[in-house]
């Protein structure tokens, strides 16, 4: 496992190169002077000569990417809307993001894999046709959407939860009211798709000849079900999971939007419209990084429960 | 009996064809899609006539007639089929059918309720809820469709080529596949936004280079089960080029799961369509979009609820079309189900 953990650590190393220069290609697109741009309307002749030599602009594209990457690793690309720089902006955002992303993804493992188990050993029955149609609603509805009806549900009409915006750490009470309908809505999606996968894994596993062994053994049905069925099925889950985070992504900028999240991703869209270049540049290779970082961390756990991927 | 429901469609377009034939110059481009998507429902009654008058004569059921058994019994796939069809008749004689201009503000009527002037209602600029969302559904359906059809392309073009030639080629492009997929979508459209701006032409770039990866890796795993087969051996031995060899002989052996994958997608790609609107990054107002529609309508959650379950009840329903859709294609073209 150890072996395997470095190897996969060392693979890193090109990915996380190669996503700067695909970022850093993309930001180069922008049509007009690059230093007018980092600069902003601050710009005067002496910041512009100063900028210019600052990230190399006058030299090849390698040069000025190894430059934009000094600066910005040694904390001196600076976001012009914030005047600070863009590691100390996206970094006092992440909290919330993080805080949004696992809570979205705690209450779809801890509601979607029962909800899965039950419907696929109660197969046909009432629960299973409920949770199948949810599901398929699930993933058919815009998180936007889910958002704007659970505000106008449960903070216009009932007032039971606030509409919007951040509480706190998520420890406190008011933290976790804040964060509990954005959580919900975030979570909907990967809820509905795992609640699939895990039925389907289930069923298939059902079928296999060593759990008919092990219930002709006399083995209890729930030790069946949950310990000799589950763990084989949970390899499928845990790929669906890690093919979802990406949606996790898409979806957490939008739910940030809807209830005014103080995140990184509505952080980065904003920037998008205050023509802040260099921290749209920091938000998007920051938030890159973290979504390499938990797919790693997918692609770990899958080893663990499966030998066959530490040998290959 | 198909044979009969697609003659009737037929006569339905065409009546709709002469009922806004004197206002035809309202939107030449449409009614020009419209006549042509009457005349291709014509030719599919043809041509399920003949496979009948064929199928009646004793000769053995073809493959597609086979999956098309199976996807006319699944409800769900044939419920998602007629909203989808539905939808596109909506989105087609949008210009034709809908009672006001998208654009046209009333100011005596600002976010009203449903009445007989404004059928769902009207926006916060007295806009009627119900043209903006027919004009909305053909946005959304149009660029969406484009959108697929491109990444449908590029995607089974790459994954043919890393499929057929393999050997250095193949990691080549499965490697630089892998690093694009590495970025999640939302930040690499962030960052195309970002440097090059918004715009239609853009939305649908973004979109088409969104879902590569899964497209070439399953078009490149049955190239590949497909590549050792003795008949492309004997074709390459009579001396047919490698391209030819790849169109007429490796691409009809996976049309299937292009198929499958790109009605798969097809959802998701409306859905992705609908949240960059919605963040402000995809369709600018004030051209009518399903996600604007939406984000407007949260900003007067407390005036008027129609203005965001419209839009919002629409995508659902598009959305969740699809999926049945694909779903049933799946299942109706999965070879293990073969009967």
């Amino acid at each position: 496992m150890l072996n395997y953990t470095i190897r996969r650590l060392m693979m890193l190393i090109p990915i996380l190169f190669a996503i700067s220069v695909i970022i850093f290609a993309i930001l180069k697109l922008t049509p007009g002077d690059p230093a007018m741009i980092l600069l902003g309307d601050r710009a005067t002749e002496e910041l512009l000569r100063l900028t210019r030599e600052k990230y190399a602009l006058d030299q090849p594209f390698i040069v000025q990417y190894l430059k934009m990457m000094q600066n910005f690793l040694s904390g001196e690309l600076n976001s012009i809307y914030y005047r600070d720089n863009v590691i100390t902006v996206v970094m006092s955002r992440m909290v919330p993001t993080l805080e949004l992303g696992f809570s979205a993804l705690l209450l779809a493992v801890v509601i979607s894999i029962p909800a899965g188990i039950i419907s696929a050993v109660k197969r046909n029955s009432f629960f299973d046709y409920a949770s199948m149609t949810t599901a398929l609603f699930g993933i058919s509805i815009p998180v936007f959407f889910t958002g704007i009806l659970f505000i106008y549900l449960f903070a216009v009409k009932l007032q039971w939860l606030p509409a919007s915006g951040y509480g706190g750490p998520i420890y406190t009470v008011d933290g976790l009211k804040h964060v509990l309908l954005p959580a919900l809505v975030l979570s909907f999606t990967l809820m509905a798709s795992t609640t699939r996968i895990t039925r389907s894994a289930m069923l298939d596993v059902i079928r296999e000849d060593y759990i008919r062994t092990a219930r002709a053994k006399g083995v209890k049905e729930s030790s069946v079900i949950l310990v000799h069925a589950f763990r084989n099925a949970l390899m499928p889950i845990t790929t669906n999971v890690g093919n979802q985070v990406a949606r996790l992504f898409a979806g957490a900028v939008l739910t940030e939007t809807v209830f005014a999240w103080p995140g990184v991703g509505r952080l980065a869209v904003n920037a998008i419209f205050r023509r802040d270049e260099a921290l749209v540049f920091g938000a998007v290779l920051i938030l890159s990084v973290i979504y390499v970082l938990v797919n790693l961390l997918v692609d770990l756990f899958y080893g663990v429960i499966n030998p066959q991927v530490r040998y290959e | 009996m198909l044979r009969v429901k697609t003659f009737y469609l037929f006569i339905f377009s065409l009546a709709l064809l002469a009922a806004f034939a004197p206002r035809a110059g309202l939107d030449l481009i449409s009614y020009g899609l419209f006549c042509l998507l009457t005349a291709s429902t014509l030719v599919l009654a043809l041509a399920i006539r003949r496979s009948n008058q064929r199928l009646a004569a004793g000769r053995v059921k073809s493959s597609g007639q086979l999956m098309w058994n199976r996807l006319a019994r699944n409800k769900n796939a044939m419920f998602g089929m007629v909203v989808l069809i539905i939808f596109m008749y909506a989105a087609l004689l949008a210009p034709f059918i809908s009672p006001h201009d998208p654009l046209e503000t009333d100011w005596g009527a600002l976010s009203q309720g449903m009445s007989s002037a404004h059928w769902l209602g009207t926006d916060d600029l007295g806009r009627d809820i119900f043209s903006r969302t027919l004009f909305g559904i053909r946005v959304a359906l149009g660029i969406g469709v484009t959108a697929v059809v491109l990444n449908t392309l590029i995607g089974t073009v790459l994954g043919l080529i890393a499929g057929y030639y393999g050997g250095r080629t193949d990691s080549l492009i499965m490697r630089a596949l892998e690093i694009w997929n590495s970025i999640p979508f939302i930040l690499l459209a962030i960052a195309i936004m970002a440097a090059l701006g918004t715009g239609v032409g853009k939305l649908i770039l973004i979109v088409s280079l969104s879902n590569l990866m899964a497209f070439a890796r399953i078009i490149r795993g049955s190239v590949l089960s497909v590549k050792e087969a003795d008949y492309i051996a004997a074709a390459r031995v009579i001396g047919i080029s490698n391209p030819t060899i790849i169109v007429r002989h490796i691409v009809p052996n996976c049309i299937s799961p292009i198929l499958v994958m790109a009605s798969l997608s097809i959802g998701e790609t409306i859905l992705v369509i609908a949240g960059l609107s919605f963040l402000g990054l995809g369709i600018q107002p004030p051209m009518p979009s399903l996600g604007g529609m939406l984000a407007n309508g949260q900003q007067f959650l407390h005036e008027s609820l129609l203005m965001s379950v419209v839009p919002g009840v629409t995508i659902l329903l598009i959305v969740l079309s699809c999926n049945l859709f694909g779903d049933g294609m799946r299942d109706a073209l999965d070879s293990r189900l073969n009967d």
